[in-house]
């Protein structure tokens, strides 16, 4: 009980974490833009450390959530977190390899470029965590295959049964054959 | 049970009013009255029946002169097809629909020269694949009709008779003289639709022949071929834009031009070949949940190998009313020229009304009141014509069990015109009379 909560109270940080940096993407009306690129490389190196402990943290915290929706055999949850860990898995794989190209260069440019790459692997994994919530509530909003059952108060429609099908004229209804031509002239 | 004759009941009221003819009995002229319950076959239903009515007739030639007599009519049928909707349920269409039957009309005049005569009817309609995309529908109709359908007119002697002799009592031309008219149509139809039927096209070609068996009336024998073209479009609630049209090639087996002189002077009235054509546009539908309603204009025109042709406007407007569902009554005008026996074209305008009720499940009553005014072509032979028709009909049917009714039915017409017909001898035999006939019977029916 107390490892789900644990898990529980995890899960409400990474929301809560998530929700702020939304509300203050929200706020801010101008597209949101990476943090200003640092010049002193050691604290290049810390942002992107930043980068990588945070996706660690998110992917134990999603891997944590795959089991309880495993445990509750919620087949829904389990493979839409599944999708999820993969991407953060894969994503956090990339800024691993990048902050050790960052750690090990002494080049200006290469040094701006992989800081660079850190930041934007950064927001994929925000972003990813975002969608990792989405997978816990997602079963409220999952119905399924739908049928639509449509009935008719037949009440009140016509009674005509084929209007395609509109009446005939028929012909005069009193016959008029003159007699036969042995009594005419 | 009650629930059966419910549906029927429904089926009834759904057909359409105008569909009777005033010579069949009230139930022959509406399949989905004469059926009951029915026997079923497999994949089929039967339904038998048979009528028994005595009744009278107050003027058997539509005579100015009429003569009357007591009349038995004896009409069975028999009709079979494939299972109806409430067999069949929620299944939906078969692939294949076929309707078909076949009925007689044993007539016997007690106290006139037209005796004994049997009248017949036979139909059958194939549909492959009703509902769907394409369908296609075979359809053949035979009829022998044998009431007459005019004076005998006036026995013409060999010799001029003598000023001076004393009047003889008229006598009619021909005590045998039959009336029996044989019909047959043969029939094709291809329809194109979209799946649930908004939107339909259809094609048809139909061969029709007019048989009058006596020699009398040899120069009233013809054939027909008629192409035709229909399409639809329905949309909410249920209502339909629809557009028909045709072109009819009508061939007298000895039409008037074809004849020689001498022939031709004794022929009674114009007989000449024709192409007539006919288009039509209108709206048919609901208006509201108890009112429904045709309305059409249209263009027709006849070309006639010799004589006068038309041109015509044509119009339909019908309102039809159904405060329950077993009750209907319409209300009409139409507006309508066709081929004639007279002056090559007639054209008519019609009021109309009727009404169709099933009450309680076990009675049942159709009646139809029309007056219509007819204006003939001009006839080299016979001259000019107008009439005015009324009729008024009322029938009905009292069901003591689901297959026994107790049946009654009365007829009145009348033809209001000044027309003569003239002889050789120039007698004259005028247009105008009136009829009552009067029946009451029992039928059993499947």
């Amino acid at each position: 009980m107390q490892r789900k909560s644990l898990k529980t109270v995890m899960f409400l940080g990474v929301i809560a974490g998530l929700a702020s940096a939304v509300a203050a993407q929200e706020t801010n009306e101008q597209p949101a833009q990476p943090p200003p690129a640092p010049t002193n490389p050691a604290d290049m190196v810390a942002q992107g450390e930043g980068v990588v402990e945070s996706g660690a943290a998110l992917s134990t915290t999603v891997s944590g959530l795959v089991r309880e929706a495993t445990e509750d055999g919620d087949v829904m949850k389990v493979t839409c977190l599944n999708d999820k860990q993969t991407e953060i898995d894969g994503n956090l794989s990339t800024a691993q390899q990048h902050l050790k190209a960052l750690r090990g260069t002494s080049d200006p440019g290469v040094r701006a470029h992989e800081h660079t790459m850190l930041m934007v692997i950064g927001q994929k994994l925000d972003t990813l965590g975002q969608e990792a919530g989405q997978c816990v509530g997602q079963d409220l909003y999952e119905t399924g295959e739908t049928a639509v059952d449509t009935i008719i108060d037949e009440d009140m429609l016509p009674f005509e049964d084929e209007p395609s099908v509109p009446p005939m004229v028929l012909p005069p209804s009193l016959p008029t054959l003159p007699p036969p031509e042995s009594g005419m002239r | 049970m009650r629930a059966n004759l419910s549906l029927l009941g429904v089926a009834f009221i759904a057909t359409t009013l105008s569909a009777a003819s005033v010579h069949a009995q009230g139930w022959l002229a509406d399949r989905s009255r004469a059926e009951g319950s029915g026997i079923r076959l497999g994949n089929f239903e039967l339904h038998p029946g048979v009528g028994a009515e005595g009744g009278y007739d107050s003027n058997v030639f539509l005579s100015e002169n009429p003569q009357d007599s007591p009349v038995l009519r004896i009409a069975p049928h028999l009709y079979l097809q494939t299972l109806g909707a409430e067999r069949s349920g929620d299944a939906g269409p078969p692939p294949v629909e076929f309707k078909a039957g076949v009925s007689g009309s044993l007539k016997h005049y007690f106290e006139t020269q037209a005796g004994t005569n049997i009248g017949a009817g036979q139909d059958a309609k194939l549909t492959l694949r009703p509902g769907a995309i394409v369908t296609f529908e075979l359809s053949e109709e035979f009829k022998r009709n044998i009431d007459p359908f005019t004076d005998p007119g006036v026995q013409i002697p060999d010799t001029v008779p003598d000023p001076d002799d004393p009047p003889v009592e008229e006598t009619p031309a021909d005590s045998d003289l039959s009336f029996a008219r044989d019909q047959l149509s043969l029939g094709a139809r291809a329809q194109l639709g979209t799946p649930g039927g908004v939107f339909k096209a259809g094609l048809g070609y139909k061969f029709a022949i007019d048989h009058f068996e006596a020699d009398e009336f040899a120069a009233n024998r013809a054939n027909s071929h008629t192409v035709s073209g229909d399409t639809s479009w329905e949309f909410f609630p249920k209502t339909a834009l629809f557009w028909d049209g045709s072109v009819t090639r009508n061939n007298f087996i000895n039409s008037t031009d074809e004849l020689s002189l001498d022939e031709m002077a004794m022929e009674p009235s114009l007989r000449n070949d024709s192409t007539t054509t006919k288009t039509r546009l209108g709206l048919n539908g609901g208006l509201t949940a108890r009112v429904g309603f045709t309305l059409a204009g249209g263009y027709g025109a006849g070309f006639f190998d010799a004589g006068d042709g038309f041109e015509a406007v044509l119009a339909q407007a019908e309102i039809r009313w159904r405060p329950e569902e077993t009750i209907l009554w319409s209300f009409g005008y139409d507006r309508e020229t066709t081929s004639s026996y007279q002056g090559n074209f007639v054209r008519m305008d019609r009021i109309k009304t009727g009404t169709q009720l099933m009450l309680g499940g076990i009675v049942v009553i159709q009646g139809r009141v029309e007056l219509a005014f007819l204006n003939f072509g001009v006839d080299p032979e016979l001259g000019e014509r107008d009439d005015m028709q009324f009729l008024a009909t009322l029938s009905g049917e009292y069901r003591l069990v689901d297959w026994f009714a107790i049946t009654a039915e009365a007829n009145y017409w009348q033809n209001f015109t000044d027309f003569v017909y003239v002889n050789e001898l120039g007698e004259e035999d005028a247009a105008k009379y009136k009829r009552f006939e009067g029946w009451l019977g029992v039928r059993a029916f499947l």
